[in-house]
């Protein structure tokens, strides 16, 4: 028979903060194999299945439908299904996680507060070099999303492998476009968020896949799984609703 | 590549006054389309990245190699024509195939008068009949008739720019205007009081400020911000009456015939001068009247025709079936600026072309 199979971070503060928010709704995860293991359990939730993978694996995993839910990033998700909305539904906003993706430019920009700035910048640039502004970014899918519907054109991107916020300094790129907690990162890099460059307040959700192989024992066990964290997630049994409507009608 | 009848039709009738036909690489630097169309069609583009870093991509259409070739002086300015397999990731949900085969032409260097724009628009609807396309409409435009009504529309030359721009984007001027009428684009008074300032001493209080901050300046020069706030003090959102006329322009989508009286009918109410603009287009009609290519006399006039390109900068037309506008048989259209700006700036040349999509061709024609 099968079981749902649920990815839950196995590494750092977000599998610390997952199991204890599980265990606080009275799903206490219990490893298999040792302390080290890629499996769990929940006790007293046989049907459940508990794979340890990285926040950025879950992402991926929810999204090709190879789990059922999982604890991920909603910037990782977003980052890696432009149409997120089609294939992945989030049923509950976990409360930890909190980060923003914002864009960011040199404080030494003064005449630049806005995306439409960034655009006048742009294109002056273009008009006077021929070379196209560059944005640093890991999260390079939400970045052309956002960019496109803030109208802002002529700037190429630079993906960046890590500590994106020492791009403008370093030379490689004029903006940044990374996730932030307190902003203080950027600040102490000299850069500034723009007023309208929030592009996402993400935090962890529980995402459930449109894609995934679903039994009836599985719906089951998720259904057990939300009614025990509605309280600490209000609106997630509802969401589920819509969840399995959803799931309905792509099987239809 | 073996082309099936009625597309090896549609590319005999091209043939027969598109000069020498055109066989440009299949691969092709990723950097001239990027450097083109922007990051925003890079979802669409077949790319890959090569050892030492360097992205390529299979052509996503035949226009921009040819035009490229001509650029870089590969091939002498003539008129060409082309058929082979593009290649466009087809966006999610989307049954169209990666891989299509495109027929087209691009003729280079005629100066770019009406009847070339006449005689472009109906060879390529005679090679789209000539390949079995039936039942589908014409829809045209003239993006010069857009810079015109900008140019004569007294914006300041930040909005001329901004609005420019934004007609191939998907944010575009309507929308531009909508946010400036909510007052979004406003400028703080460190900037009003910077634009009083000369140059000089706008510098000298930039750097002061940097100063005070603590920065340096990254990635623009002082004089640069100095230079973009007293522009920014100087810019004017356009006045109420201004964005009414330029939403009036794009909004009009009337019939062929009906065009000319009501582009005219515009700028007579509007006041603006756009009467050399409004010559070519009536020369244009005229011979396009004589010339009776099939599906015309039903064509639509659209402001808003072009939009999709980023390059086109005159006449533009596409052909497509009822109710299926988004899926175009024929795309063609002016791009006079293209040349110059893949040869960055060394080499010119007037430009038109259309291409056509084989598959689209005899696809759910109606009866």
């Amino acid at each position: 028979m099968t079981t749902l199979k649920l990815a839950v971070p196995s590494k750092g503060r977000l599998k610390e903060q997952a199991e204890t928010f599980f265990a606080a709704a009275g799903f206490a995860i219990e490893a298999v194999g040792g302390a080290r293991g890629y499996f769990a359990r929940i006790a007293g939730l046989p049907d459940i299945e508990v794979r340890l993978l990285s926040a950025g694996e879950i992402a991926s995993g929810v999204i090709a439908g190879d789990v059922h839910v999982g604890v991920s990033g909603e910037d990782l998700l977003r980052e890696q299904a432009s149409d997120l909305d089609r294939v992945v539904h989030l049923l509950a906003p976990l409360g930890f996680g909190r980060a923003d993706l914002v864009v960011a430019a040199p404080k030494s920009w003064l005449d630049v507060e806005t995306m439409a700035d960034v655009d006048d910048v742009a294109a002056r640039m273009e008009s006077a070099t021929g070379r196209k502004l560059r944005v640093a970014t890991k999260y390079v899918r939400s970045t052309r999303r956002f960019f496109t519907e803030e109208g802002v054109g002529h700037y190429r991107i630079v993906e960046s492998a890590g500590a994106t916020e020492g791009a403008p300094a370093a030379g490689v790129a004029e903006l940044v476009v990374d996730i932030t907690t307190t902003g203080a990162t950027l600040e102490s890099n000299g850069l500034k968020i723009l007023r309208d460059g929030v592009i996402l307040r993400s935090q962890a959700q529980l995402a459930a896949s449109l894609d995934a192989d679903w039994s009836p024992a599985a719906l089951a066990a998720l259904e057990k799984l939300v009614v025990g964290i509605e309280v600490m997630a209000p609106g997630s049994a509802a969401r589920l609703q819509k969840f399995m409507t959803a799931l309905n009608n792509t099987r239809a | 590549m073996i082309l099936s009848a009625q597309a090896a039709a549609a590319l005999a009738r091209i043939a027969r006054v598109s000069g020498v036909r055109a066989e440009p690489q299949t691969l092709m630097p990723a950097e001239v389309i990027l450097e083109l169309s922007g990051e925003v069609v890079r979802s669409r583009l077949c790319t890959f990245t090569d050892a030492s870093g360097k992205e390529h991509c299979l052509r996503p259409d035949l226009t921009t190699p040819i035009a490229q070739m001509v650029a870089s002086s590969e091939l002498p300015v003539a008129r060409y024509h082309g058929a082979g397999p593009v290649y466009r990731l087809p966006p999610r949900g989307s049954n169209d195939p990666v891989e299509h085969l495109q027929i087209g032409f691009e003729w280079f260097g005629n100066g770019g008068s009406p009847s070339e724009d006449a005689e472009a628009l109906a060879v390529a609807l005679e090679a789209a009949q000539a390949g079995g396309a039936t039942g589908a409409l014409v829809r045209f435009g003239d993006v010069a008739i857009y810079h015109a009504v900008l140019a004569a529309l007294p914006l300041s030359p930040q909005w001329r720019d901004r609005l420019r721009r934004a007609f191939s984007r998907r944010k575009g001027p309507q929308e531009l205007l909508a946010d400036a009428s909510r007052g979004q684009s406003a400028g703080a008074g460190e900037v009003a009081r910077l634009g009083l300032l000369s140059p000089e001493e706008a510098s000298r209080s930039v750097a002061a400020e940097l100063q005070r901050l603590g920065v340096e300046a990254v990635g623009r020069s002082v004089g640069d911000i100095a230079a973009r706030l007293r522009d920014k003090a100087a810019d004017v959102a356009p006045a109420p009456a201004i964005s009414a006329a330029l939403n009036g322009y794009l909004d009009i989508s009337v019939p062929m015939t009906a065009s000319l009286g009501a582009l005219q009918t515009f700028a007579r109410e509007q006041g603006l001068d756009i009467a050399a603009a409004l010559d070519a287009f009536a020369e244009r009609l005229a011979i396009i009247a004589k010339l009776k290519p099939p599906f015309w006399a039903e064509a639509i006039f659209s402001a808003q025709a072009g939009r999709r390109f980023e390059y086109y900068d005159g006449f533009v037309f596409e052909l497509a079936r009822d109710g299926a506008a988004d899926r175009p048989i024929v795309s063609g259209g002016r791009y006079d600026g293209l040349i110059s700006r893949l040869s960055g700036g060394s080499r010119e040349a007037s430009a038109i072309g259309a291409a056509l999509r084989a598959d689209r061709l005899g696809e759910g024609a109606r009866a």
